[in-house]
Parts: C-alpha cells; structure tokens; sequence
C-alpha cells in the first residue's frame, strides 16, 4: 500500500483577535511556512486539501488562489470540529489512490461574522452538553472538580511551550487557579473549556516517492500507518441530533479500529492527541480508550498518570501533549492540523515513536489516526 | 412545531418515531428506521414524563438529558432548579405553542 507521511508543518497563533474575514491571510501564512519548512513550493503540490468547519470562512478555492493559480485539484473538507483531521484522511485517500505524491493540507478558520453557527441551528450551546457530561460522571463515578482542574491544567501547562497556543500564561497553572476561574458551565469553569478562538494550520503530506524527491530531506518524519472515520450508530438512549459528538462508545471504536489496522497495541502509544474541548472529555477518553478501566481514570489522573513523564512513570501515554483543544486551542478547521504537527514535533524532540491522534466532529463523526516514527 | 404532536387524547406530545420492525424509538420523528434498510418508522407521540439523567446551568439558563419510558433520551432546557439527578420531569409547552422544555414533576 502506498505509504503517507507528514514531512513539515506550520501554523499562525491560535488566537481570538485574529481579525473576521482573515481567514484568507492565515491559511496562507500557515501554508507558506508548511512548504518552507519542506523546502517546497506551492509550484511542487499535486493538491490542495482544506479543513473548515465554519460556514462563513473562506472557500478553499479562494485560498488556493493565494498561493498560486497551478491548476491542482482543490478540495474542501467540513466536518465540524474534526475537519482538519478529515483533511488529512481524505488527502491520504487520494494519495494512495495514485492521484497525488504531494499534498498541502491547510485547516483554518476564520469567520467573516460573530454568529455563532451553532446557535444558528438551534442546538444546546457545547459547553452545556459537557457540563452535563461532567455532573452524570460525578453522580457515577464520584468525580471531583478537582480532578477535571488537574487535566485541565496539565494541558494549560503544555502549552507554555508551544509558540502558537492560545493559553500561554507566564506562570505555571494551577488545580486551584482552574477551580478558581468563572464558572461556565456547572461543575466546568473557564480553564476547563477551549475558548472560541480563530487560527490556521498546515502540513505537507508526501508519498514514499514525494518523500525520496524533497530538496531537503528530513530526518525523521511521520508515518500514518492506520486511519478510521466512523459517523456514529445507534445505542441505548442515543441522542440523534444536536451538537453532539455521538455516543462516547464512538471514541473507543475509532480507535481500536485504527490501533488494529495499524497491527499496534495501545500499549504502545508514546503520546495521544484527542478532542478535549472539555476537561471531562479528556477523563472519559482515558476509558474508552483502553487506558483506565471504567471509573478508575480519575485515580490515575490524580498520580499524574497521562501527564510529562507518564510513559516512564506509568507506562501510559502523553495526553494533548501542545495543550491540546483546551491550551494550545480550538479554531475549529486547524485544530486536527495541529495534532499532526505536533506529532511530527514529538517525534523530531522526543524519544516518541508511535502517537495516536483523535477528533470529533458535532453530529456526529470521529476520526482515529494512528502515527509511527520514522528516522530517514 | 414540528417537533410536537398530540396523543390519542388530544394532548401535546414530542413527536417521535419508532421502528415497526426493532421496536426503537427516536426522537426527533425520522421517516426512516436507523440501521439503513430505508423501513418507514411510524409516527408515535411520546411519553410526557421522564427521569432526569443529567443537568447543568449555562448562562443563566438549566439544560439537561430528560430519559423517557421508551428509551429516548431528551436533550432538553429545564424550568427553573433546583434540580437533582433520578428525579421526575414533565414536558412544559409554551403556552403560545412557540417551545417546550421539562419541569420537575
């Protein structure tokens, strides 16, 4: 089968005061650094695949136009918050498909007004759905805010590292600086929520014969060695419609999918990118993705477990490794982009060489995208 | 509204719909059964009351997941609180008709 890699990445800061109707702009500068950092052109792309979930951000063919007029196919992906990583699973569709060795993958969002499409189609505001979320799994599990506080930190914290997160604070975050922000959704305060933020993000993705081809080859890159994207299926008390993300269970068959295609264990994974717009999402993920058993997440959260060092300490993968959704942020379309640049970041820094990344998309999908290492 | 019909009684009632073959029901009223096979569901008005399965407070308003007898979970706003888990609900319609929402029973 053909093999597809992310050689390069690049992004602009994840941020809310990027002007509306920026989107343009940003999706270029993002590209731009993406093909730099590959030492390519946008001259050298077979296709361009874009990641937008905002209705009112940009077409992609208007951003293809500011990188040149080539004639590659231009293909836009809308999958809610999973669009960036949808971009990535159909551009590597394609490219096993014989039709592209090179590939410029952007996710942006920017949106030229302050509605809020979500609103607009009469759902339940997101932060409502996972302050619920949160107070069933106190009533079950006996969840403490405090433990929500602890992952959301942990993310905070990571990404202080990372140049274009949104949360960057100059101070290491605290449990009780989380508990102690506005409340939002109850038991969720602000630190435990992404924000509505705007950015953009790229990746140049390549076949073996892309890869042997680059100017400047580099030497270590990221392998996609199993992929899965699944829309959700009926289970007890499933609720259908709404901005939602399916029935948690959506996660765990995502993932297994992927992990077994890729012939890898979860046990194996150095590091896990996944949805966690919401602290209680990353609590739950830990389960349904095999890594606690049902309820025992929060025991483990509170040794550290799924924080730096966990590989070594408990034998147990990285979460949202650059903040994730809640520190590094949430733009909507880049968010799945920037899981694969941080994929290829860890690889290139760290001893990482097998990483799992994971989004939803309202309504409900879930994309599994399993990585491996690879040292050129 | 299209998400409210009336029960044999004449009573408002969220309009769902349940598969003739698997016995599911859903809410909101789809026209057609869940696993693909394109089968007509039929048109069924749903219980008024339920259990509250969870809730939180957004905004100044109550949201929360409402479970009824037929195994349909209602995403739904509430009335005002307080509000506890495991505790009865029944369907409130506006008195204009413009919306609904549950209340503590």
């Amino acid at each position: 089968m053909t093999e597809v890699f992310v050689v390069s990445g690049g992004a602009v800061p994840v941020s809310s005061k990027h002007p509306l109707g920026s989107g343009r702009v940003l999706a270029r500068q993002a590209g731009v650094a993406a093909l730099q950092d590959a030492g390519l052109t946008y001259a050298d792309m077979d296709a361009l695949y874009c990641g937008v979930a905002m209705p009112t951000s940009p077409a992609a063919v208007l951003v293809g136009k500011e990188f040149g007029l080539t004639g590659i196919p231009v293909v836009q992906v809308t999958n809610a918050s999973a669009s960036g990583l949808a971009a990535i699973h159909a551009a590597a569709d394609a490219m096993r498909a014989g039709g592209a060795d090179r590939v410029l993958v952007i996710g942006y969002d920017v949106p030229t007004t302050l509605d809020d499409p979500i609103a607009a189609q009469g759902y339940l505001p997101p932060p409502a759905l996972f302050g619920m979320w949160a107070r069933r799994r106190m009533h079950d599990c006996g969840t403490t805010p405090e433990t929500l506080a602890r992952i959301a930190a942990k993310n905070i914290n990571n990404a202080r590292a990372i140049p274009f997160a949104s949360r960057r604070p100059d101070h290491a975050v605290t449990v009780a600086d989380v508990l102690a922000s506005r409340p939002v959704a109850d038991p969720l305060t602000a630190l435990m929520c992404t924000q509505w933020v705007y950015g953009a993000a790229a990746v140049v993705l390549c076949t073996r014969k892309g890869l042997d081809s680059l100017p400047r080859p580099p030497a270590t890159v990221a392998r996609l060695e199993a992929a899965e994207f699944r829309s959700e299926e009926p289970g007890p008390h499933h609720i259908i419609e709404g901005a939602i993300v399916g029935p948690p269970a959506i996660t765990r068959a995502a993932a297994d999918a992927a992990l077994a295609r890729a012939g890898r264990r979860r046990e194996d994974l150095d590091a896990v990118q996944i949805h966690d717009a919401f602290a209680i999402e990353e609590l739950v993920y830990y389960e349904l993705l095999g890594f606690a058993p049902e309820g025992g997440a929060d025991a483990l959260a509170a040794q550290g477990a799924f924080g730096p060092g966990s590989r070594d300490r408990f034998g147990l993968p990285e979460f949202s490794t650059d903040g994730g959704l809640i520190g590094r942020g949430h733009p909507g379309g880049p968010s799945g982009v920037f899981q694969a640049i941080e994929t290829l970041r860890r690889f290139r820094t760290t001893a990482d060489r097998l990483a799992l990344c994971h989004m939803l998309g309202a309504g409900s999908t879930c994309l599994a995208q399993v990585w491996g290492r690879v040292d050129l | 509204m299209a998400d409210l019909t009336t029960d044999s009684a004449g009573a408002p009632r969220l309009r769902g719909a349940r598969d003739p073959a698997s016995g599911a029901c859903h809410f909101p009223f789809r026209p057609l059964s869940t696993d693909g096979s394109l089968r007509p569901c039929t048109e069924i008005a749903l219980s008024d009351r339920g259990i509250l399965y969870t809730w939180t407070r957004f905004a100044g308003r109550f949201y929360g997941q409402v479970d009824l007898p037929e195994a349909v979970r209602i995403q739904t706003e509430l009335g005002e609180g307080p509000h506890d888990i495991g505790a009865p609900y029944r369907l409130d319609i506006a008195p204009d008709g413009a919306g609904w929402r549950f209340v503590r029973d």
